[in-house]
């Protein structure tokens, strides 16, 4: 089935879309909630979740690309799954080691607002990724949007961990040097 | 600020990016390396230059002179004696060679131990002083796994002791020297791009050399010589290059990557998942074709350029003009961001980074000149580039018919 034909299915209020939805995307979206959660019953339930916010968001959003508009939400709620879990201290998989490298682009400082620090840093974010070359952006998203582990990264582009590892940890200077420059991070 | 937060806001980014990652990256072709070798061989453009001293050691001073483009010292002239672009005269042996249009530049250069100073010719306003012998290595590798008798192409640019680089016809004694010692010499008509996108005719002394040679190379004390070379033995270029082929002193033949058309370009799909400028300048150029002749036909899965039209070189304003219609085309069919600014407006908004005097683009730049606007007609050449190459130029003519403006000639690649 078409992304196409399938969100004319939400569209017209069928219920079958969410069936649908599972049977095409439901391993990927597990797979997204997995590698934050890096639990499968959790990562189960956040996936079921991701169909319910889908049905309840289309429409009127009208995603042009439904596989990544899923993985969106999955992400989302399984990273707020997981930061209420942190207060169990349970581990996420490589989350822990992704803040770890993604605090390497902030300084210490005074927290600022959530809501303004979250939309200055997506409007920096979008700046960033739109300047770098391709292959380096999608090393970055695959590293910090869709918690990849670095081999997986490595073995999809046919390179070593470590120029991997190298890269990632230039593109994380670069960012901090953007957000620096921009007052974002002081 | 906590790197929670940091995560998030990376979990809101735009779609687009999203999907975009969803895609594994395309492996670079192991011909596409070797083609980027064979193509800078060809390109004689004056840029990514490690100077090092050849007969005696020095190390040319960094300075925060302005880019190589339009310099004085690279005021450049062809000899007089050679024939039309592009062909290329042989001394003492009439041969030709073709002088391509290339638009792709290797990002990636590994240079041997000893050229110590990794520095570029565009950080320098100037060429070789008398006694300095700069080189410029194309392609990774290339030093380091050669054997002594491996022979190198190499070109050859001459300065005097102001730094000025020899053009027309102040090369031949040079080049008549050479050839008396029995270098197999030959002249090549090229052109470098000045800083508004202008070619900059010039002549090149050639020649095959191997490394012995170079390492005894009988330089003239009282000239400085900046050297661009590349093993020839790339025999995988045979394979990607349909164009005319040279002989090589060791008997092969091999071909010189040519991209004179970009629009219909073979391998397209290759170049443009190169993980540095040249995918998204050629992208780009793409899009601007496309846009220009108002076809549809080319689809890209990017859809967040920046396409920044530089106005700085601009005298009357047919920009606005410009970017509405460029726009118009770009909202529909790519959603390319069109931006028109000066150098220092793009500066302020990170389309560009000034560093030591080498502009490095974040996003592919246009810069609109020599243009002409009458009550019914603009005329306008576009220089499209990325980083600091000069690479496609569109000649455009815009007409106004019943109150709308439509493109009504284009010309593209060299102009």
């Amino acid at each position: 089935m078409k992304d196409s034909e399938l969100l004319a299915l939400y569209t017209q209020r069928d219920e079958t879309a969410i069936t649908h939805t599972a049977d095409i995307y439901g391993r990927y979206c597990y797979a997204v909630a997995h590698r934050i959660l890096n639990n499968s019953d959790d990562a189960e339930e956040c996936v079921n979740d991701t169909y319910l916010h889908a049905w309840n968001a289309i429409p009127p959003a009208a995603p042009t690309n439904l596989k990544a508009f899923l993985a969106t939400i999955t992400r989302h709620l399984a990273f707020d799954r997981y930061k209420a879990r942190t207060a169990d201290k349970r581990g996420g998989g490589d989350i822990p080691l992704i803040l770890d490298e993604l605090s390497e682009c902030l300084s210490a400082g005074d927290e600022g607002d959530r809501v303004t620090d979250l939309l200055l840093l997506k409007d920096c974010l979008t700046r960033f990724l739109s300047g770098l070359p391709a292959t380096k952006r999608w090393i970055f998203l695959r590293r910090y949007w869709y918690a990849d582990p670095v081999k997986e990264i490595a073995k999809a582009l046919h390179k070593s961990e470590n120029e991997v590892s190298v890269t990632l940890s230039r593109l994380r200077s670069q960012l901090k040097a953007l957000l620096k420059k921009e007052g974002v991070c002081l | 600020m906590s790197p929670e937060i940091l995560f998030e806001a990376i979990g809101r980014i735009d779609e687009p990016f999203v999907a975009e990652a969803l895609q594994t990256p395309k492996r670079r072709p192991v011909w596409l390396n070797l083609a980027y070798v064979a193509a800078c061989l060809a390109l004689a453009m004056a840029a990514g230059v490690m100077a090092y001293s050849y007969s005696r050691p020095s190390t040319p001073p960094v300075t925060d002179a302005p880019s190589v483009y339009g310099e004085s010292a690279f005021d450049v002239t062809p000899a007089t004696t050679t024939t039309e672009y592009p062909f290329i005269t042989t001394v003492p042996n009439a041969a030709k060679r073709p002088d391509p249009y290339v638009v792709v530049y290797p990002e990636e250069r590994v240079v041997a131990e000893e050229h110590t100073s990794p520095r570029d010719l565009a950080c320098y306003a100037r060429g070789p002083y008398p006694g300095e012998c700069w080189i410029d290595v194309y392609g990774p590798h290339i030093v380091a796994q050669t054997d002594p008798n491996t022979v190198y192409w190499v070109e050859l640019s001459l300065s005097n002791e102001n730094g000025r680089i020899f053009t027309g016809d102040e090369i031949y004694d040079e080049a008549r020297r050479l050839a008396n010692l029995g270098y197999e010499i030959y002249l090549k008509e090229t052109y470098w791009m000045g800083y508004w996108g202008e070619q900059k005719h010039v002549t090149h002394l050639c020649g095959y050399f191997t490394k012995e040679h170079l390492e005894y190379f009988p330089i003239d004390p009282s000239l400085g010589y900046l050297i661009d070379y590349c093993r020839e033995d790339v025999a995988e270029c045979q394979r990607v290059l349909p164009h005319s082929s040279v002989r090589t002193s060791s008997g092969e033949t091999w071909d010189i990557v040519m991209y004179p058309e970009l629009a219909d370009t073979f391998g397209y799909d290759e170049l443009v998942n190169k993980d540095d400028f040249s995918h998204l300048y050629i992208d780009a150029v793409r899009r601007l074709l496309a846009m220009m002749k108002q076809d549809a036909v080319f689809e890209s899965e990017r859809n967040s350029d920046v396409l920044y039209l530089d106005t700085d070189g601009v005298t009357q304003t047919p920009c606005d003009l410009l970017v509405s219609d460029i726009q118009s085309y770009a909202s529909v069919e790519y959603s390319l961001t069109v931006d028109a600014c000066t150098r220092e407006q793009a500066e302020e908004k990170g389309y560009i980074q000034c560093v030591g005097g080498h502009t490095v683009a974040h996003s592919v730049w246009v810069i609109v000149k020599d243009t002409r606007v009458d009550a019914d007609t603009i005329q306008a050449n576009l220089c499209l580039y990325a980083g600091d190459r000069a690479a496609y130029f569109v000649d455009l003519t815009l007409k106004q018919q019943n109150n709308e403006w439509t493109v009504t000639e284009m010309k593209s690649g060299l102009s």
